[in-house]
Parts: structure tokens; sequence; C-alpha cells
């Protein structure tokens, strides 16, 4: 098999992993308990013609098998629908707005950050193996992996946010302010991230230094490790340039994996922060019953997680030549 | 695989002995006297009280379930009368026309109202009476006649108000208290005459999500509906103690057969765009309204069902007929969001986007719209071009903060003002109440918490049941337990919110156990098993029932008497669940002995 064949069985496979993502996507939600014209029209003193209204307004009206022809036919023109609660904004709208900056940002840059410092940290662990250093750091890790993130953002909010007023408690720009410039608001708004941005580092740190860490320890005792430090060469160069390098292959699945993020958000840090993102929009959307925006969100959740895989596939296979034949 | 087996057969067992076990208990004629209790799982305060009745039936040998569950669980079932009790918070506003909507008959369909599957002809009658006139007093007359008749038959058992519990940053003053608290939709004078004493001008009033959907018309929940009432005018508005008060109308008269309706309107009002506001608008809203078959608004839908046509003789009156009188008709007409002709004649699709409120959201009130940062807050400016007293702040932000928690923080901070919606758990109200930096205000809210009983269901077939219910249920104990947020109710139309509408003289069922007891074996539930929970056996409960104290002394013999002939020939219930228990765990042994001996 050669390399061309092995992306485009990939991309095959991908494709038909979305198309039955859409099909269990449209059904799954009219399984849920709870009914979506009582979300429209929950009003029971509603008029008979004022239901029929609503529930034709949003294609309600129409058959089961009607309304997932026109998900379909609606979804490849690029319409995912009306949102219920954001009542007649397009869910498109909806997501692809500042919400999804919003989360784009928080997440890009905690998982970059927390990469950053995990790696770093992991690196150092596992080259001090067993030393008092490590073993804090494995605590540390732990201790952080295991804390709720609202329970550590509501303490950050508490003592940064209120006693010692350093970050704003809540929200992604102070209100009723009008911006000079766009550096301004660009200063407001990382100042507002900076509560959310820790917590999640922080929650995240433990992931990717045990796992790097991890993956270091079986790269030690592979024998051109041996081979290098018998060279003489400087700590610093066999750590970064043949260990760190090395142990980065598990770490791209994992970073493949956690492109999902970039869509789902987190949200009960969004909710501690009052971050409108993607996370916060998840949670309120099912509060609200409100399918489409569901619906919306899960399509392009679906589609990140199968383009990272499919991304992550392909750079696999470019840097180990045995997977194409595996 | 198969050196497991044994280990599998077990399990098994472990799954069928409850099924083994129940029904062996009492023979299929003496059901027991229990049932399954719906409560909302998010609302504290409903899951408290239902945990609270539960013991206190128990007590009175009644067995209670109480199950917690979501709303999208709940409300179907409750929709489809699929249910034995529930018990969670409904709502009411300023007219009473819930009454209607909760026990006339007619409203008892999927997803109606009357979710108690209440029928009383004799209520059906008066009701039909009561909301077909024009005439209040005759009105409130048979509303009194018709409340009796429910007490009388407890449909559901009224439980507390929730109190609305607000709290206000330190330094602001001059807040307006009504049914509802001082920030509410009904509510428009708290954000005219609250003022800072330390010269802030911009209050912030917290909402927990999005205020959407902007337009007066679709706006359904208590979020949009507030922030309509600050944008626009209506004809009336609401003092303290919610009678209608002039505002868009400076006066008003209703004919005696109670079918016209004539606004007189003020003068020099203005929308926040400088055109003048005039009866063509009333009239161009009121008929809009009817046309579209709007949903939103506040009484929208009798607007709908009341409106004949609209005469505009002048600039400043407008005279509106009914299709037929309505006691409330004043409010229906008179607390609709008015908004401008010349900007609705071309909105085609009234529940338009937030992104089009730039444009749209032109109202006369005393607050104009000034931008809406989605998910982050909505500004309002003070328009200093309205018809009255001007309010002392100059900007009101509404602001989207999730967390309760967070949001009380921010108002300690000073940075919040308030919150649109009194709190809800007992436990921040605790803590908020010794906050020396919080000023609380206490208010009655709208949200009335009652316990529903499925009527179509057995056992609440039975009136006596309900009415024992009615008074093995101690209020006091209830909201005490639920830290004083409730003031206890006995009445079916609230005294708080409607004054004399309210029956001062309904049958109330104070706290009486024993009245319960008694009232229970008269109709046919006495203890067979001596499990503590009631069975129905009407055959053992008559023949010993000369008076409650004698019933005492001869329950011991009601207990061993042969079973009766209509009863099959299966022994009484306790003996039969020891043996099955005995066998079972006699087997149990067994297989484990069997199993070991076999490694």
């Amino acid at each position: 098999m050669g390399f061309k064949e092995y992306v485009a069985r990939r991309l095959l496979s991908s494709l038909v992993t979305f198309f039955l993502i859409i099909v269990l996507n449209f059904f799954i939600f009219r399984i849920m308990p709870g009914d979506p014209t009582r979300t429209i029209a929950r009003d029971a003193r509603l008029l008979p013609e004022q239901r029929e209204l609503l529930k034709k307004r949003f294609g309600l009206d129409r058959p089961l098998w009607d309304q997932f022809i026109l998900y379909l036919v609606n979804l490849f023109r690029g319409d995912l629908g009306l949102s219920f609660q954001y009542r007649g904004t397009p869910v498109v709208e909806v997501i692809l707005g500042r919400r999804m900056l919003n989360t784009f940002l928080l997440m890009g840059s905690s998982i970059a950050v927390a990469l950053v410092i995990g790696m770093t940290l992991g690196t150092i662990a596992a080259w001090k193996r067993g030393s008092k250093a490590d073993i804090a750091a494995i605590i540390f890790s732990l201790v952080t992996y295991s804390i709720p993130t609202f329970w550590m953002g509501m303490l950050l909010i508490l003592v940064f946010g209120y006693y010692l007023d350093w970050i704003p408690i809540s929200g992604t720009i102070t209100t009723g302010v009008e911006y000079q410039t766009f550096w301004e608001y660009a200063a407001d708004y990382l100042h507002h991230m900076v509560g959310p941005m820790v917590t999640l580092v922080i929650s995240f740190i433990g992931y990717h230094f045990l796992l790097m860490r991890n993956s270091l320890l079986d790269v030690f005792t592979e024998d051109y490790m041996l081979t290098a430090i018998a060279k003489g060469l400087s700590t610093r160069t066999i750590l970064f340039k043949h260990a760190m390098r090395n142990a980065l292959l598990p770490m791209i699945s994992v970073m493949a994996l956690e492109v999902v993020y970039l869509f789902s958000g987190a949200t009960a840090t969004e909710t501690v922060f009052t971050w409108q993102g993607l996370g916060l929009l998840i949670y309120e959307s099912v509060v609200k019953q409100d399918y489409p925006v569901l619906q919306g969100i899960f399509i392009f959740m679906a589609l990140a997680v199968l383009t990272a895989n499919f991304v992550a596939d392909v750079v696999y296979a470019l840097v180990d030549p045995r997977i194409r034949y595996g | 695989m198969n050196k497991y087996k044994p280990l599998f057969i077990l399990l098994a067992l472990l799954l069928i002995i409850p099924y083994l076990a129940t029904p062996l208990k009492a023979s299929p004629e003496e059901k027991e006297l229990k049932f399954e209790l719906m409560v909302l799982s998010w609302d504290g305060l409903s899951v408290t009280a239902g945990e609270v009745i539960a013991e206190q039936l128990k007590k009175v040998g009644i067995k209670v379930e109480v199950s917690a569950l979501d709303d999208a669980v709940m409300y179907p079932r409750i929709d489809k009368r699929d249910y034995d009790a529930e018990e969670m918070a409904y709502g009411v506003d300023p007219i009473p026309t819930y009454f209607y909507d909760r026990f006339h008959s007619s409203q008892d369909f999927e997803g109606g109202n009357n979710a108690w599957s209440y029928h009383n002809p004799e209520v059906d009658k008066l009701l039909d009476q009561a909301f077909s006139t024009g005439d209040v007093n005759k009105a409130k007359e048979l509303f009194h006649r018709a409340e009796a008749l429910i007490a009388e038959d407890v449909p559901y058992i009224p439980l507390f108000l929730a109190k609305d519990v607000h709290a206000f940053a330190k330094g602001w003053k001059n807040w307006t208290v009504m049914p509802a608290g001082p920030i509410s939709p009904y509510n428009k004078l708290t954000p005219i005459y609250i003022y800072n004493e330390d010269g802030k001008d911009t209050m912030v009033i917290r909402y927990p999500s999005a205020p959407e959907p902007l337009s007066p018309m679709a706006a359904d929940n208590g979020r949009a509906l507030y922030y309509c009432s600050l944008v626009y005018d209506t004809l009336i508005a609401y003092d303290p103690h919610l009678k209608p008060i002039p505002w868009l109308a400076k006066s008003w008269e209703i004919s005696d057969d109670g079918k016209t309706i004539t606004f007189h309107l003020r003068e020099g009002v203005k929308w926040h765009d400088g055109k003048p506001l005039t009866s063509e608008d009333v009239a161009f809203t009121f008929n809009y309204i009817k046309e579209k078959k709007v949903t939103g608004g506040i009484y929208t839908v009798h607007l709908i069902r009341l409106l004949d046509s609209v005469e505009t003789p002048d600039e400043h009156t407008v005279v509106v007929h009914l299709k037929s009188p309505f006691p409330f008709a004043l409010h229906v007409f008179g607390y609709t969001f008015i908004v401008p002709k010349h900007i609705w004649e071309k909105i085609d699709e009234y529940d338009w986007p937030a992104s089009k409120a730039p444009e749209y959201a032109v109202g006369s009130g005393p607050f104009k719209f000034v931008k809406y940062v989605e998910g982050e807050y909505l500004e309002l400016a003070r328009f200093d071009d309205w018809w009255g007293k001007k309010p002392n702040i100059k900007r009101l932000i509404i602001k989207i903060i999730k967390e309760d928690e967070s949001t009380i923080l921010q108002i300690k901070k000073g940075e919040v003002t308030t919150f649109r919606y009194g709190l809800m758990s007992p436990g921040l109200i605790k803590a908020v109440r010794k906050d020396p930096d919080l000023q609380v205000v206490e208010a009655i809210d709208q949200w009335d918490y009652l316990l529903a009983f499925n009527n179509k269901r057995w056992p609440f077939t039975i009136k006596e049941v309900r009415q024992a219910i009615a008074y093995a249920i101690d209020k006091k104990e209830i909201v005490k337990k639920l830290l004083d947020v409730g003031i206890i109710t006995d009445n079916y139309v609230f005294e708080q919110w409607y004054g004399d509408w309210a029956n001062p003289n309904v049958p109330k069922y104070e706290y009486n156990p024993e009245k319960a007891k008694e009232l229970l074996r008269k109709a046919g539930f006495v203890d067979v098993d001596g499990d503590g929970i009631l069975e129905y056996a009407p055959e053992k409960a008559k023949p010993t029932t000369p008076s409650p104290t004698k019933t005492q002394t001869v329950q011991p013999t009601t207990q061993k008497p042969t079973p009766t002939p209509t009863t099959t020939e299966k022994p009484s219930g306790p003996d039969m669940t020891l043996v099955a228990g005995v066998i079972i765990l006699i087997i149990i042994v067994l297989a484990a002995l069997w199993y070991l001996k076999k490694r």
C-alpha cells in the first residue's frame, strides 16, 4: 500500500464517519426526552392557531422524515436552522460569532501554554527521575489534574477577583465601555482572560506533564540514548534534541484529540467566569432544549475531530513509515 | 467462562429478588396507600419541600416515593397526565387568569394548565360566568364561590408563595417593593426612582442568561419582558399594590356593559427617534398583535381573543371594542407594550433576531436602547424627552453573569447593583441576609409552590384521601426547613397578590394528623399487614369505625383474622416476604458454597 492510497483510504473512512455522525446527530436529539415544541410554544394558554404558526416557523409541523431530508439539504447549503433560545437567529450565526472566537482564544492559548509548561516540566522530571523535584512535580500535577475546575475558578475569583481585585470576576470585556483603539479593547479582553486561562492551564498541565514524562522514560531506555551519552553530548542536547523529539510522537495524537476542545470549550470554567464561549452555549442549549444549536455545535465538533485525526494519521505516516503497512 | 457461571447466576438472583419480594406483600385488592411524588431536581425549594412532605405523610401511614426529575422529564409527564403527584412552583401575574386555566375542565388537555385533571361542573359554570362579565364586583363574588368549592375538593394543596429575596449594593436607595419584587416586568417604578447616594449614575442589573428575544412582540420570558418594560411604555402601570395607575393613558373609561374601553392618551409623548406618539400607534399595536397572532408580551393571548376593533376618534383617544366583556380587560389592553407604527409597519416577522435591535428597538419608555454586546451586556440610556419624571440614573446596564456567587461578590464590590430574579438557593439567602455589605429586600414572589395530585389516578380519585393529605401536611414545618423563604398560603387565589379577589373564608386545613387518619379510615384505609403503611381494605376498615379512639385498640385484631372471601388464598404480606427472603438467602449461600467447593 502506497502513501497515496493510504491517505485516500483514510479520507474515505473519515467521510463515511462524518455522514454517520450527521445522521446520528439528527436522531439522537429526537430520541431524548422532552419536546422541542414545548421550548418554543411554552405557554399553555397559547391559542391552537398560535401554536401551529410557531411550529410551522421552525418546521416542526412536518413529519420527522421530512424534517430529516430538510436538515440534510440545508446542511449542505450551510444552513443549520434557527435557534430556539436566540429566537430567529440562524444557528450558524450563533455559533460562528463572538462565542467561537472566545472559545478559540481561551482554549487555544490555555492548551498551548499548558503544553509548553507541561512538556518542559515533564522532560526535566523524567531526567531527574526519582529526585525530590520529580516527586513534588508528580504530586503537584496529580493534585491540579484532579481539582474540579469550577472550584479552582471560584477560588481564583474569590482571592484574586474579590479580595485582591487583580482580575475581573466575570465576562470577556468591561460593561458599558467605549474603546478608543483596538489595543484598548485587546488589553481589556486579555485582562478578562487571565482568570479562566490560569484555571485551565493549571488543570491541563498535569495531564501533559505526566504524558511527557512517561513517554520520555520509554525513550531513555533506547540504545541511541546510550550512544548519545557515550558521545559525551551535553545534557541539554541529549534531552531536548534527542530524547524530547522522539518522545513527541505520542504527543501528536494527544494534540489531535485536544483540537476538539477548541469547539467544545470548557463548560465548567466558562460558566464560572461567564466566559461566553461554546462550552457555555452547549450547557445553555441543553437546559433550554435548543436542539438546532446543539446539532450545529456537534457537527462542528465532529468535523474538527475528524480533520484532526486525519491530519494526525497523515503526519504519523510521514514521520513513521511503518504505519502505512500496519 | 464456565468457571464464572455460578457468579453470573448469583448476580441474576440478586437482580430478581426485589421482583419476587414485592408482589408477595399484600393481596391485590389490598392496595398500599403509596404514590410517587415528582419534584424538580434543580429547584432546591421543590426538592426539600418534597422530602419534608414525604416524612410528614409517612406519619399518617402514606408511603411517598420522592423522585427528583429534570424538567425535560417531568414536564412531559405532567403534560400527558402521566404522574401520581408532583410538587413544584407555578407562576402567577397581576391578574388572576390562572384561576380559570388551572381549574376549568376545558383546560385539561395535553399540556393544559389544569394539570390535575380537575373536573367540577359547578366550578366550570362559576368560572365561565366570572370570566365573561365586565362587572368586577360580580366577578369577585363568583371567584369567592368557586374558590370555596375548589378548597373543599382539594385538587391540589397550595403550600406557600416563595419570597423574592433581592440584594442591593450599598449606597443604592429608593426602590419600590411590590409583588414579584423590586425588579420585575410589572414594576416600572424602581428604575425611575432608584438613586445612588454616592452619585453613581449607572445601574447594573444582573441577568443569568441572555435577554433574548428583544422584540416586545416575541418576549416570552421574565428577562425579555423586563427589558421591554424599560424601553416600551404601556397605557397603564401598576402601583405597589398592583392597582392600575395612569401611564401613557392619563385616564380611561369602561362602558357599563364592559365591552368598550376608552383610553385618553397623554399629549406630547415622543418615540425615542423623536417622532410623536399618537393613538394611531396604539391602534396599530393592538391590530398587529391580533393579525399576526403574536405569541410574546404579557397578556397578548387574551388580547387576541378579546379584541373586536379599535377606533381612534382623535390623536389622543383610543376606543377599544371587545367581543365579550372580561373583568381584567383594562389590564389586558393597558399592560401591552406599545410599538411605533412607522417602524413596525415595515416589520413582517415580529420575532426578529437581536441583531435587528439597533434598527427596530424604538420605544417610548424611560430608557432607550444603546447597544447589545452578544452574551455580555445590554446597555440602555435614559431617554431625556420622556413624558414622566426623569429617572435618577443615566444609564442602565443589563449584565449577563452565570453564577449567583460571583454576582454577589460583584454586588459587594459595587460593580453590580442588583439582580433580575430573586435568589432561589436557601443557603445563599442565609448568607446574604447576614452580610453587612448588602441591603436585602424581601417581597412576595410570583412563584406559588403546590402539591398537585393527578385527580384521575387512584388513590387521588378519592376526595377523603386528598383532604387527609391536606390535614397531614404541616406547612409551617416545610417553610421552616426552607429557612423561611416562603409565605404560607391556604388560598387558591392569593390575597397577597389580588387582595379581595381571594375568598377570606375559604375552608382551611389546619395541621391535624389525627383527623387525617380518621378521614383515611373512613375512606377504607387500614394498616392490614402492620408495616406502618395503610392498605385499601374497606371491609376491614368499616365495621370497626365507631369512634376514633376505639379503633386504636381494635386494630391489632384486624390484622389476624382470616382473609375475606374476596381476597385470594395468599397469606398476608410480611410472612411471605420473610419466607421468600429466607429462601433466597439459602439459595445464595448454597450457590456460594458450591462455587467455592468447585474451585
